[in-house]
C-alpha cells in the first residue's frame, strides 16, 4: 500500500491506494509520526481505495484515536459507495466525519 | 650455517603453501556452520586476520521484490568501533550489481565513482570488494578496506579473496534458505496453534431448547480469520447466543477472542440487559487490547417462554430475520464496534419469535466471499438461500448456504472465516 502526503494550509491529506488487504499496515505509524511533527489535521483521501480488510480498518481507528488524544483531528474524503456501506454498517459514519471531497473536508476544520 | 637469501620461487611456493593454508582454514571453518550469522562472522574474522585489513564486511542482497529494488540484508563489521557509512554500503552494493566484477580501489580519496555522504568516524583509502554468486545471480558482496601498514591491495588479494568469495557462496546461500525456512515453520506453528485455540472456543455443541431448532457452523479460513460464536444459558428459560469477527488473524485473534469470550460470559450473568452487556464488554475490551484491534458482534438474548428475543449489533452484519411467507427484515440496531471507543451507547430492541421465524447470524466471511475486483457473494444472495430453504431444519440451511458460497467462490481460495448461526422456532 502507498501514503502520499500533502499539505493543504493547516490540514495534512493523505492519500491511500494500493492493496489494502493483506499487507503490514503503515497507516497508524505513519499518522504518530505527523503528530510528532505537530500535524493534528489530518484528511484520509479514500479516493483510491476499493476495500478495507479488518487490519487496515483497525489501522484507521487507531489514528483517528491517536489524533483525538493529542487534541487533533481525523476525518474521511472521498470514500467509494462500498466503502460508505461498510462504514454505515459498523456504525463508523457517525464517528469518521465523510466528505465527498477533499476540499470539503479541509474546509471543514476551519 | 650461513643465511641464505631465499630464490624467487621458494619464496613464492611459500607464499601459495601459505594462501593455500588460509583457504583451508576457511573452508574447513565454515563447512559445519548453519547459522547465517555464524557464517558471516567467520568469513569476516577470517578474513580480517589472514588478508591483514582494518574492516571487512559481507553484504547480503534480499530477493527482489517490485518494491524494493534491493534490500542489504545482513552488514557485519568486525574489528573496530567504527562503522562503514550506510550510504556507502549501498552505493557499492549498487555498483556491484551493475558491474559484476571485483572492484579495487587503492587511493579511494580521488575516485570519482563514489561520495561518502557522511563521513561517519571510518576513513576509506583502500577497497578490495568481490561479488558472491550462486549459478550466476549475484546474492551478495565481500568487502574489505584499508590494507594494513599503509598498503595497497594487490592482484594476490583480489585473487584470494574471489577463490574465499566462491567458497562462502554456497555455504552462505544454504544458511540463508534455512533461516527462511525457519521461519517458514515458525509462522505455521503460529497458524496451528491459533486453530487449536479458535476451535478449543466455539462450542462443542449446539443447546437444545424446546420449540426451537438451533444450528451453528464455523469454517475457519487457511489464516485462521477470528470469527467466534458461542451460547451462554443464563437460567432454564433465557439462553444468550452472539456471533462476532475479531479484526486481524492468527493467535493475536484468537487471544483477543478468548478473552472476549471472558468478557461475555461475566456479564450474562451481572445484567439481562442487551444493550448494558455491550457497552461493559466494550469498555473492558477496551482497555485490555491494542488500540488497532476491534471486534464485531451479535448479541441477543431469547427467552423460550415468552419468545421475547432482545438484541442489540455492536457494527457487525445485521442478521436475517425471515418469516415463514419470506418476507424478512435486517436487524440493524446497536451502536458501533468493540473496542475502539472508551464509552459507547448501545441501543437495544426486543422483537417477538414467531413460529417458523428463521433468525440467521453470519459473518462476513459468507458475504464477502469472491473476489473484491469482480463481485462477492452480498446479502441478497444468502436472503435468497435462505428464502429457497425455509422449510428445512437449521443444519441443512447452513449445509445449503455453506454450498452456494462454495459454489460462488468457485473453488478460489476462502479469503475468511465463515460462520453461520440459524436458530428457528418451530412450535
Amino acid at each position: 500500500m502507498k501514503i502520499s502526503e500533502k499539505q493543504q494550509g493547516e490540514v495534512t491529506v493523505l492519500v491511500l491506494s494500493g492493496d489494502l488487504i493483506n499487507v503490514k499496515m503503515e497507516i497508524h505509524p505513519y499518522v504518530k509520526k505527523l503528530i510528532d511533527e505537530g500535524k493534528k489535521k489530518v484528511v484520509v483521501d479514500l479516493g483510491k481505495v476499493k476495500w478495507f480488510g479488518s487490519t487496515a480498518l483497525g489501522s484507521m481507528m487507531a489514528s483517528y484515536s491517536s489524533l483525538k488524544a493529542a487534541e487533533g483531528e481525523m476525518k474521511i474524503a472521498n470514500p467509494s459507495g462500498k466503502l460508505q456501506t461498510l462504514f454505515y454498517q459498523m456504525k463508523l459514519q457517525e464517528i469518521f466525519e465523510s466528505f465527498d471531497t477533499v476540499d470539503e473536508a479541509v474546509n471543514s476544520f476551519k | 650455517m650461513p643465511f641464505r637469501k631465499e630464490s624467487l620461487e621458494v619464496q613464492r611456493l611459500r607464499e601459495s603453501v601459505h594462501e593455500l593454508s588460509i583457504l583451508n582454514e576457511i573452508a574447513t571453518a565454515i563447512s559445519g556452520v548453519w547459522k547465517i550469522d555464524e557464517v558471516i562472522d567467520l568469513i569476516v574474522h577470517k578474513c580480517v586476520k589472514h588478508l591483514k585489513v582494518e574492516q571487512s564486511t559481507i553484504t547480503l542482497l534480499e530477493d527482489l521484490d517490485s518494491e524494493t529494488p534491493f534490500q542489504t540484508m545482513v552488514r557485519k563489521i568486525d574489528d573496530t568501533e567504527s562503522q562503514i557509512p550506510y550510504h556507502f554500503g549501498v552505493q557499492l552494493s549498487g555498483w556491484m550489481l551493475h558491474n559484476k566484477k571485483p572492484l579495487m580501489v587503492n587511493d579511494f580519496e580521488s575516485d570519482n565513482r563514489f561520495k561518502i555522504f557522511d563521513e561517519a568516524n571510518f576513513n576509506i583509502r583502500s577497497l578490495l570488494s568481490v561479488p558472491l554468486t550462486i549459478k550466476g545471480n549475484m546474492i551478495g558482496l565481500v568487502n574489505l578496506f584499508n590494507k594494513k601498514e599503509g598498503k595497497d591491495f594487490n592482484e594476490n588479494d583480489q585473487r584470494i579473496l574471489s577463490i574465499i568469495a566462491a567458497q562462502s557462496a554456497q555455504v552462505i546461500e544454504s544458511a540463508r534458505l534455512y533461516k527462511q525456512e525457519q521461519t517458514l515453520r515458525a509462522i505455521e506453528e503460529d497458524l496451528r496453534v491459533a486453530r487449536q485455540i479458535q476451535s478449543q472456543l466455539l462450542p462443542k455443541k449446539t443447546p437444545e431448547l424446546p420449540g426451537y431448532d438451533i444450528a451453528g457452523y464455523s469454517l475457519s479460513a487457511k489464516e485462521v480469520g477470528g470469527d467466534y460464536y458461542d451460547f451462554i444459558s443464563i437460567d432454564e428459560k433465557e439462553m444468550a447466543f452472539c456471533l462476532g469477527d475479531i479484526s486481524g488473524k492468527g493467535v493475536p485473534a484468537s487471544l483477543i477472542m478468548a478473552n472476549l469470550q471472558a468478557t461475555l460470559r461475566g456479564q450474562v450473568h451481572s445484567t439481562t440487559s442487551c444493550s448494558t452487556c455491550l457497552q461493559k464488554s466494550n469498555t473492558m475490551l477496551y482497555h485490555s487490547t491494542d488500540i488497532a484491534k476491534f471486534a464485531t458482534l451479535f448479541y441477543s438474548t431469547l427467552n423460550i417462554e415468552t419468545h421475547k428475543l432482545c438484541y442489540s449489533v455492536a457494527g457487525h452484519n445485521p442478521p436475517v430475520l425471515m418469516k415463514s411467507d419470506g418476507s424478512y427484515r435486517m436487524l440493524e440496531t446497536g451502536g458501533t464496534v468493540l473496542g475502539f471507543l472508551e464509552n459507547v451507547e448501545f441501543e437495544e430492541e426486543t422483537l417477538d419469535m414467531e413460529i417458523g421465524d428463521v433468525l440467521t447470524i453470519y459473518s462476513d466471511g459468507i458475504t464477502e466471499a469472491g473476489d473484491h475486483d469482480e463481485e462477492y457473494f452480498e446479502e441478497w444472495r444468502l436472503i435468497e438461500v435462505i428464502k429457497k430453504n425455509l422449510g428445512k431444519t437449521c443444519n441443512q440451511i447452513i449445509e445449503e448456504i455453506i454450498k452456494e458460497v462454495m459454489d460462488f467462490s468457485k473453488g478460489g481460495d476462502q479469503n475468511d472465516d465463515m460462520t453461520l448461526l440459524i436458530i428457528k422456532r418451530n412450535k
